[in-house]
This record gives C-alpha cells, structure tokens and sequence, in this order.
C-alpha cells in the first residue's frame, strides 16, 4: 500500500474531529488538523511543564536574580552585554520574575507559558502560510519534540532568549509573508515588531532578515536576475525596515562589547563537523539519544590536540561547575542513519516535486551561520567538543527547520513559485506509508528518549550530578537551623557551586542573595562562613602570623586610643582577608589602617577574633580603639578564609 | 593496471621492515625449532602451513634479515591475487568496463595495505585472496560447463586458503549463497534442493576440504580467552561504519598508530568523511535496486561474510578487545582485508548480469528511477575511488617508512654484524623492539637468532654487553628495581683471596635479579661466587678494572666472592639488580 504525502486526512485526524463536543463544534469550526494541533502543543506542554517543575536554578540564573533582588537593575541595565549577549527583552522578563527570588514554580511556570507562545507561534506560522493542510502537523511535531530545544525548558536562562526568539523567527516570517501576499501596513508592522523582538532577545537574530530575503528570492520571485532584482527592489519598506533594526542592533551590540572572546582558526573544522554533523545531523533523527555532562571530564581528544581550547590553558581545575549541563554524544550509527535517510528523503522529494530542494539556499547557510558564531563565540574558549556540542546554540534551527520541512512538503499559499508534483518523476516509486508511520515514529521515541535523558540530571538534587541545587538546599537548611538569620563572611564560594570565572557572582553576597535572613559581610567579629556543603563554620585564617610577637608581655600589642602600628611581612593586593584575634576591655570599635584601607569595626570585651577583607597592598596595621576600650592583640594572619571543621555550630 | 600497482606496491613494500611475528619466525627457522609440528601448529589464530613455507623460502633464498627477498615475496604474491582477480572479473562478467571498474576497485584499496606492509599478515591473506579469487571463478566456471576438472580446481584454490588463513570456510559460506542467488532459478526451496543436485560435487570436495581443516584446527592446541558482551556493539559500528563504509569508498583518509609511531595503523576517518562515504554508499544502493531487479541479493554474502568477520574478531581477538577497546579494534582494517574481493565482486554485481548463469540480475522494464545514470558518472565514481584508496594507501604505506622499532632493530642488527664478536648478557631483547611479553623469544639468544654466528649469550661473564633501547651496545650493568637505589660503589675497594670475602647484600623484590661485581685486579685469575644459586667457580678474571655479572636464580642476602691464581683482587661494587645497559 502506498500514498503521497498529500492524499485524505488520516485516521488519527479524523477520530479527533470526531471528538470535538458539538457545542465546540457549532461555536467553532475547528477542523481536525487544527484540533490534532492543539493536541500535540498541549500534550507537549504538559511534557515541558513536567522538565521545567523539578528543575532549578544554575549558573547565569544566579548572576540575573542578584541583580534583580540587590537591586542593581536599571534602565541601561536591560542593555548590558551578558556573555556577548545583548538581551533587552530578556533582561525585562528577568526584572519582572526576578522578583520571585528562589521560588522555582514561577520561573518554571514562566518557561511553559514562553514555550506554549512559541509553539502557537509555529503553528499559527504554519497555518498561515502554507494553510490548514494536515501535513503542516509533522513540521509542528518536529518542532515541538526536537530535542534541541530541550535546554529551554529547564534552564531559564535559556528560556528567556531561546523562546522569544523562535516567536519572533516564526512571527516575522508570517508577518513577512503575508504582507508579500496582501501589502497589508499591519502585516509589515508586525514583522518590524517580530524582528525588534527578535534582537532584543538573541544574538543570531540578524539571521532572520536573511531568512525573509531568501523567503521573497526564492517563492516570491521569478526569471532571470535582474527581473528578480526589480521585485525584490519592489519590497523596499521591508527591506529598508529590516535594514534599519538591523543597523540599530548591530551598533547598539557593538556598543556594549568590552571583551572579545578568545578565537582559534584551528576549531573551525571541529566545530562544523561536531555541530552540524553530530549535534544537529542527529537531532534530524530525534537524537543525539546520549549524553555527556559538562563535567564528564576533559575530552581526552583535546588533552592531546595542538589545538587546546583557552579554558584548558590556564587551571583544569577550574573547570568545574556547569553540571548538569550535558553536551550531545550521539552514537555514530544514529548520526549516519539520521543523515542518510534525511538526505534520501530530499532527494526523493526533489525527484517528485519541482521546488522542493529551494528551501536547502535558506537552510543550508543558516547552519554555516550557526556553526561560525559557535566558533566566533565560544569555541576558541571551550574548544569544538564542548561548544559544537551544547544543542542550546542550535535550537533555533529546530525553529527553521519546521519551516524548511514545510517548504519541503507544502506550497506557500499565494507564492509566485509553488511546490507541485513533477508530470514525469525522477522516482517513479512514492513513498509507503508504513515507511513515514515508521520514520515519523522513531523520531518521536528517540526525541523523547532523548528528552528525558536531557532532562534527568537537571531533576537531581545529588550534589555530584547537580552541585548548585545540593549546595542551596543545604544553605536554605542552615538558615532554618540559624532560625531564618544568619551573618556570614563574604567569601568565595565552592568551584563546584560558583565558578570565580563569575566573580564577583561567586560570592553569597550575591549568589545567594535571595535568601532572605542571610548577611554576606566583609569584616565583623567571630563571623562564620558557608564551608563546602553549604554548612556553617566558625572562619579563620589558618595561615602563619605575618608579625613578629608584640613588646607588651601577657598583652603582646597594647592598642588604646592613640594609634598603634603593627608591623607585617608585605602584603600584595589580592582576595586577601585578615584575621586579627584580640582581648578587649570593653566593647566598643577599632579603627583599622591597612596600606589605603580604612575600617572602623565594632570589638567586644573579651577574647575574640576580627576578620576582615583587605584591599590593596600595605605592609602595616594601625590600630585604633574607640575611648575606654583597650585591646590586646596576638599577631595579624593574611590570607584566605577557611572555615574551622571541629567548631559545627 | 596490474602492472602499475606492482609498481607501486612495490615501492611501498621496498620501503618497508619486519615487524614482530616476523622476527619471531625467522629466528625460529634460524634455531632450527621450524620442524613438522612447527608448519603444523595454530599461531595467533590461524592454521597456516602454507606460510610458513612462504616464509621458509625466503630464508632459503633471501640472506640474513633481507628485505628486498620479503618484499619480492610480498609483491609476486599480490600480482598472483591481482591477476587472479582480473580472471574472476573476466569469467564472471565478461571483458568488460565494469570488470576494470572493480579490479581498479580492488587494485587501489586501502583494505588490503596491511596484507602488504606486514609480512606475517601477506602470507595469510594474500593467499587467502588468491584462494576467494579462484575458487569464485573455478566455481562458476563449472556451473557453466559441467566440467569436474574445474571443482578440483576451486578445490585447489580451497586449499591454498586452508593452510594459509583461518577464514577460508567463509569462501565456502559465500560460494553456497552466490549458488543460491545466481547460479539456480526458480523459487526458494527449488533453489536449496537444485543446488543440492546440481552441485553435489563441488560440496563434496569443499565440504571434505573444510572438515578436514576444521579436524585438523581444532586438534591444534590454542589459547582463547572470553569476550564480553557489551563489547560486541561497539565493535560492529566501529567495524562497519568507521572501517567498511569509508575504506569501500576510498578511506580512511586518516589514520592513527595504535601505540606510539608503531606501524600498525587503525582508520581513522573525519566522521564528516564517513557521513559522506555512507550517503555514497546508500545512493549506490538506490540506484541498483531502483534500475535491476534482485541487484541487492549480492548483499547477502557480503552481511553474512562481514557478519562472521566481526564475530571472529570479537571471539578471536578477545584480548586485543579487551586490552585496546573495542571502539579502536573495530577500526583495525586489518581485520576486514580479507573482505575486499567480496566487496569489489559485489559491487559490480550490483550492476553488471554474470554472464552464463541462471538467475542473474535483470535490468527492470520500468525502473523506479527513470533518470539513467551518465557512463561519466560512473566513470567519475571508480576514478575518484581509485585515487582516493591510493591516497589512503599511500599514508598508511608512509608510517611504514620509519618508526621507532624498526630504527631500533636496524641499529641493532647493524651493531651485532659490525666489529669484533659481541658477547651479550642474556636477556630480553630492548622493549623497542619487541615486548617482553613474549618471553623465551624475545631473548637475545633467541630474537636475533639469524645473526647467531656473530655473537654470544651468556648468564655468567666478565665485560658482558647489552643492546640499549635505541638498538646500540653498551656495557651491561644493572639497574634498580621499581625505582629502587642503584647498586652504589663501596667505602673501599675490598681485597679479596683464595678464602673468600663476605659481602651481606639487599635483595630486592623481584625476578630475574643479576649479581654485578666490579672488581679491580693487579694480574689475571679466576673467581668463584657464592650465594647466587649454583656456585659459579671459575670465572676467568683478566687484570684491570672489569665487571663480572651472574643471573642469579636463588639470590641470597650473603653472598661469597673467591678470587684464586693469586691475584691482587679487590671488589669495589657488588649488590642485585635487573641486567640492562649502562
């Protein structure tokens, strides 16, 4: 038995038009393609919605929320360059959920309602362009289960610019395509508004004008070239709009880029062929089905290549965090299966089907695009085998690929140049049907395999799969322990938990400071720390004293009123703190004078310790204490503050 | 064509060297261990008699570690295959373009160039592709005219395979299936039972050929070690898509020594490359299928041969598995040389109808692809082919040129034959040149065993050498054990006479441990050494500064050293140690 792809509505279609009670049926003329729709979008938000609810924050999230809840946001900050990132919209959605602190439901409900907006954007994308016709449901199916997007829906960070742009991807080419069609002021507008949003929220957005243009070159133009050229030249407000955003974004990105990320012209072969062979080639086929967290350890390819990565080059050890990030390991066998078959199923297509390959001229480039801004952006730093194998970088080509697989099934409804079925086939054999219930069938299992495992380790609350989760579990415990208030010294905290690549995002003051009741502070008496589990710990310095025994005997250096200088081997500026332990008459503050650090800091009667932060270089302390008090201090200690193990509070 | 890659090869094997197995085989024929038992016995594997005839003639023929008469022998032998080959095209299809196309295919191959780097793999397989190559045609040949003298020939080929490789049953596999696909008609079971009938001959002299082998193969003792079953799927996407599919197109491309600069190369093709190379591959495919009818049936002998190859490897090769892992065994073309005349008969087949059969393949009335391919196309095709296995062939053939082992054991040899007669510590061979692993004949006495006139081993001696690891000889001393302090020299030079110093000695936890004595001596006499296991009396010791060294095969803590003739002896360093250069 054997069918083309365009013949009657399948059963499946049909039973769910069946379905539909007749009070919905009599108030809406809901056709079966357009119920299935919904079904499938509704169905994979609920499977989103499972990823995104026992998520948790990680990484850049952290850095988002501290600004929001310290306050550190303002106009000019939704304009920062984040990473070379330029994300106002993103940044307003932060400001706005931002405020939820720690709560996760509503980060996670955020990213079901932003990938529910996407998914509608692609159907309604499909829906006008290339009209109700039910194959526009299997460009929708890849879609909404390719595993590229996976990342988006657990990861907020990545929620609030992958989101908004595949809405904007999918509404400027509706908007475009329907003003090529109607000349409608609205419909230009709208795709003016969908690239705006675009930019706003993504740095491959100045792809999509080049997707538009492809768009009218290739379905919306006919002849040679110059008739081309004069049709072309005929969508001038398009262009001239798109032109304008576009110049606007680039010099407003510009503007904002203080560093350029390193680059090596070495990673280019690996990063197309990983990128576009292994983590997209397979994705075609629902894969990668395996995965490798970013911790998994250094790829022993890269120890050994000529080419190593920037990030290797300094401390290994500082590779660390990023988990439960995991990088696509797909088994060869799925990658040239997936290819294989995607590359006969063209040719089959072309064989029957004039215009069925033009959509590989708008495809084809964008995954160059793609795989040269991986290499421009981030492959000189972690190498091809990390980069090129991070699917978050690719998951607006699920978006585009929705579109091209229609392109390659449907005509463009109201185009110059439609798809239709060649009089004489190349092939003369159409496909069977069994061979696409099949092939669509084993892309929805292995996107879903390859969905869920995704999306296991970032459910875990091990502190080895997913260290940060762990880490502020056991911090939030502590507070409760402390009774909802505790002070802490503000210190560095584990690699595992904050990589100093963040600093000073590294710090509680900042990590984790919607924890409402926790004081990071940078100098105080007998102050406590957070040690590696997130517990609390009495701080110290353990390093050896820096001066030598004071001259006043059972006192060592007498301080009072008047200034007393304790001399002390040569400190450098550095992320250094210094550990004063004293005797105090009385409480009370000491002024302390470290090189150009001044610090007035409260003292109580007894026997104590001070710790505070130092800055810059100096080779004395000079101690003075406020009027009636008297202390007297053993030594002064330098260095990094480490919490004492055997005093558990 | 033939003559060109005669050239070529040629070339290539010119500049090769031994390696391993190699060595080890002449210095058994050397020692004259080559008796009956010696022909007749299973190594690494493989029954092969035929072999070590192969290798016999040479060392009647060639001189003394001389290349150029392996490298005669590894090219008259592929010219043997090749022009073999070129019958099997010719009877089979005809003198036609297609039969240049598949023996430029087989010609230019990457698959077969460890079957003429290394000499112990040519004298397998370059036989057993002679054997597939005429039992193929011997076969078809019969099945054309009936006549018996042509199954005694495949039989002959049949044999050539035996004793020479262990996976010559697969000829006879592969000979049934091509029976059943070409050479009867008619529905399944009227095919079995026809070729039953029709060929009851052949299967007879095959059938009493292979049980034969398979008698006297399993009456030869051989180790074996298990597999592990979750090494099996590693190993087959390895073997198929990073070894078959881009090596069958003209791969690898690229590949990457097993251990260090060792000759022994794995494929190691971009994945890009193999992507490509399996598009090409299924495009083919289509192509056949849509254009011929029963085209893709030759595919049947190719899984069920490439089946049993990848099987064997993993059962066979257990511990390279093991040791290596699977993923980089899997790329071992070595392991898949053998399956190179299948694949080129096949993918001719693929297109062209054997003349004279039954049941050939049929051009279709309506093909599903209506588009007929260009004859520049396919021509295209086989150059490209062509000149990319050359290619390949030619990277792999350079890592041939130069590596560590050979450097060594040239300089070696080259140490041993020049001078004065070397008298050697005996032991192992320098791991540069060959593992210990292989114990008694990676031994001095025993690995250069071709060179035996020139020199002498010894486990007692005074001013013993050694061969150092880049293949030089140097004085034997000994070195720590496990990192160990080395044997210091003592506060003073001990005097020593016919009542014996005492010396109270560390011994060091280990095997195979040497006694050094360094001793200084005003005339010449003799000393007797005790403690070390037998007594060693005797030892002739010249006058001067000299250095006595003992295996010692019981070493104990208190060792005595006894110096007669009255000489003025003393001993000013002495303790165990593992025997090496200095």
């Amino acid at each position: 038995m054997s069918t083309d792809l365009q013949d009657g509505h399948g059963p499946v279609v049909r039973l769910l038009a069946r379905l539909r009670p007749a009070p919905i049926r009599r108030l809406t003329p809901m056709s079966g393609v357009t119920a299935a729709a919904l079904v499938l979008i509704l169905a994979q938000a609920a499977f989103r919605f499972w990823a995104s609810s026992r998520s948790w924050f990680m990484w850049d999230d952290y850095i988002f929320i501290a600004d929001v809840t310290r306050g550190d946001t303002s106009f000019g900050w939704l304009f920062h360059s984040h990473f070379s990132l330029v994300q106002p919209i993103g940044f307003a959605m932060v400001w706005l959920v931002g405020q939820a602190g720690f709560t996760w439901w509503v980060y996670a409900l955020h990213i079901v309602v932003l990938q529910l907006l996407a998914s509608v954007a692609c159907w309604v994308m499909l829906r006008v362009v290339f009209g109700n016709h039910r194959l526009i449901l299997l460009p929708l199916l890849l879609y909404l289960l390719s595993p590229l997007t996976m990342p988006g829906s657990v990861w907020w960070s990545v929620a609030i610019y992958q989101y908004p742009f595949h809405v904007a991807i999918f509404g400027a080419i509706t908007c475009h395509v329907v003003w090529l069609r109607s000349r409608s002021p609205w419909a230009l507008g709208g795709a003016f508004a969908f690239l705006a949003l675009g930019l706003g929220s993504y740095l491959k957005a100045p792809l999509i004008p080049f997707v538009l243009l492809g768009i009218s070159l290739l379905w919306f133009t006919r002849g040679g070239i110059a008739q081309r050229a004069r049709t072309l030249a005929g969508q001038w407000p398009a262009w001239l709009g798109y032109a304008l955003l576009l110049g606007g974004y680039v010099w407003l990105w510009a503007s904002r880029q203080t560093v350029a990320p390193p680059r090596q012209s070495c990673e280019a072969f690996g990063v197309v062929e990983t990128s576009l062979v292994e983590s997209v080639g397979s994705s075609l086929l629902g894969g990668p089905l395996s995965w490798r967290l970013w911790t998994g350890g250094i790829d022993p390819l890269v120890a050994s290549s000529d080419c190593v990565p920037q990030a290797y080059r300094g401390d290994p050890d500082l590779i660390v965090g990023g988990a439960p990030q995991s990088l696509a390991s797909p088994p060869l066998a799925l990658v040239v299966v997936a290819v294989v078959a995607v590359v006969l199923l063209v040719l089959h297509r072309c064989a029957r089907h004039h215009h069925a390959a033009k959509v590989l001229a708008i495809v084809v480039p964008y995954l160059l695009a793609s795989a040269a801004i991986v290499l421009l952006g981030r492959a000189g730093t972690w190498g091809s085998q990390i980069s090129a194998r991070e699917v978050r970088y690719f998951a607006d080509v699920a978006a585009i690929g929705a579109f091209a697989l229609a392109a390659a099934l449907l005509a463009i409804r109201g185009a110059p140049v439609a798809l239709r079925p060649r009089t004489s086939p190349l092939i003369t054999r159409p496909l069977t049907r069994g061979l696409v219930q099949w092939l669509v069938a084993g892309f929805v299992l292995f996107s879903l395999v390859s969905s869920a495992t995704y999306v296991a380790p970032w459910h875990s609350t091990d502190s080895t799969k997913f260290p940060e989760r762990a880490y502020v579990a056991e911090v939030r415990k502590t507070l409760a322990e402390a009774g909802g208030s505790m002070t802490v010294a503000d210190v560095p905290l584990p690699l595992v938990v904050a990589n100093p690549v963040i600093a000073p995002y590294n710090l509680p003051s900042r990590k984790l400071a919607p924890l409402k009741g926790l004081e990071a502070v940078t100098q105080g008496t007998d102050l406590q720390m957070l040690d590696d589990q997130g517990r609390l710990r009495s701080a110290t310095i353990p390093d050896q004293p820096r001066a030598e025994p004071g001259p006043v005997e059972n006192c060592g250096y007498q301080v009072q009123s008047d200034s007393t200088t304790i001399p002390v081997t040569g400190v450098v500026p550095g992320p250094f703190w210094v550990r004063i332990d004293y005797l105090s008459s009385a409480n009370g503050d000491v002024d302390v004078q470290a090189g150009p650090m001044f610090r007035r800091i409260a003292v109580e009667r007894g026997l104590h310790t001070l710790l505070f932060q130092s800055s810059g270089d100096f080779t004395s302390v000079e101690l003075t204490t406020s009027a009636g008090v008297t202390l007297c201090v053993d030594n002064v200690h330098v260095g990094p503050v480490e919490p004492v193990e055997e005093d558990a509070s | 064509m033939i003559v060109v890659q005669a050239v070529v090869r040629g070339w290539w094997v010119g500049h090769g060297w031994y390696l391993v197995d190699d060595y080890l085989f002449l210095s058994d024929i050397a020692r004259g261990a080559d008796d009956l038992d010696w022909y007749l016995r299973i190594h690494q594997g493989h029954f092969m008699p035929l072999s070590f005839v192969l290798v016999k003639a040479v060392t009647l023929f060639g001189g003394v570690y001389d290349w150029s008469a392996v490298a005669v022998e590894i090219v008259a032998l592929q010219v043997i295959a090749s022009l073999t080959c070129w019958w099997m095209f010719r009877t089979l299809f005809g003198p036609t373009r297609a039969a240049l196309a598949g023996l430029a295919i087989y010609l230019t191959s990457a698959f077969t160039m460890p079957s003429i780097m290394w000499w112990a793999v040519a004298i397998n397989q370059l036989p057993h592709q002679i054997a597939f190559f005429g039992a193929i045609t011997a076969h078809v040949l019969y099945a054309r005219t009936r006549r018996i003298r042509w199954v005694a020939v495949a039989g002959l080929f049949l044999l050539v395979g035996y004793t020479s490789y262990a996976k010559t049953g697969l000829i006879v596999v592969t000979l049934a299936l091509l029976t059943l696909i070409w050479l009867v008609d008619g529905a399944p079971w009227h095919r079995f039972w026809d070729a039953i009938r029709r060929f009851w001959l052949a299967w007879a002299v095959y059938g009493t050929l292979s049980v034969a082998w398979l008698v006297v193969y399993l009456s030869r003792p051989s180790a074996s070690l298990s597999a592990e079953p979750g090494r099996l799927l590693p190993l087959v996407q390895a073997e198929v898509l990073e070894n078959a599919v881009p090596t069958v197109v003209g791969g690898p491309w690229a590949w990457r020594s097993f251990a260090g600069d060792s000759p022994v190369q794995f494929a190691d093709p971009p994945i890009i490359a193999v992507v490509v190379a399996a598009v090409l591959l299924a495009l083919l495919l289509l192509v056949a299928w849509a254009r011929h009818a029963r085209s893709l049936l030759v595919l049947w002998p190719v899984v069920v041969y490439f089946s049993a190859s990848v099987l064997l490897v993993y059962v066979g090769r257990a511990y390279t598995v093991t040791l290596l892992g699977a993923e980089n065994i899997g790329r071992h073309v070595q392991y898949l040389s053998d399956l190179i005349p299948l694949i080129v008969l096949a993918a001719v087949a693929l297109f062209v109808p054997i003349v004279g059969v039954a049941d050939p393949i049929r051009l279709r009335p309506e093909p599903f692809i209506t588009v007929a391919p260009r004859r520049w196309t396919a021509v295209a095709l086989v150059v490209g082919v062509s000149i990319s296995g050359l290619a390949s062939s030619a990277v792999y053939a350079q890592g041939w040129r130069s590596f560590g082992e050979r450097t060594a054991s040239e300089n070696a040899i080259a140490a041993i034959t020049e001078g004065p007669r070397h008298r050697f510590a005996e032991a192992f061979v320098p791991s540069t040149i060959v593992s210990p692993i292989f114990g008694e004949r990676a031994l001095l006495s025993s690995f250069f065993a071709p060179l035996g006139s020139q020199y002498t081993t010894s486990t007692t001696g005074i001013d013993l050498a050694m061969l150092n690891r880049e293949g030089g000889i140097e004085p034997a001393d000994v070195s720590p054990v496990e990192s160990g302090p080395a044997v210091a020299p003592l506060e003073s030079c001990r005097p020593t006479d016919e009542v014996g110093q005492v010396f109270d000695l560390e011994v060091p936890f280990s095997f195979g441990l040497w006694l050094v004595v360094d001793y200084r001596s005003s005339s010449a006499g003799a000393l007797t050494v005790v403690g070390t296991g037998e007594p060693m009396t005797g030892i002739e010791a010249p006058a001067g500064n000299h250095r006595l060294l003992i295996q010692a095969t019981a070493p104990g803590e208190t060792v005595r050293v006894y110096a007669t003739g009255d000489p003025d002896l003393c001993v000013n360093r002495i303790g165990y140690g593992l025997v090496s250069s200095e």
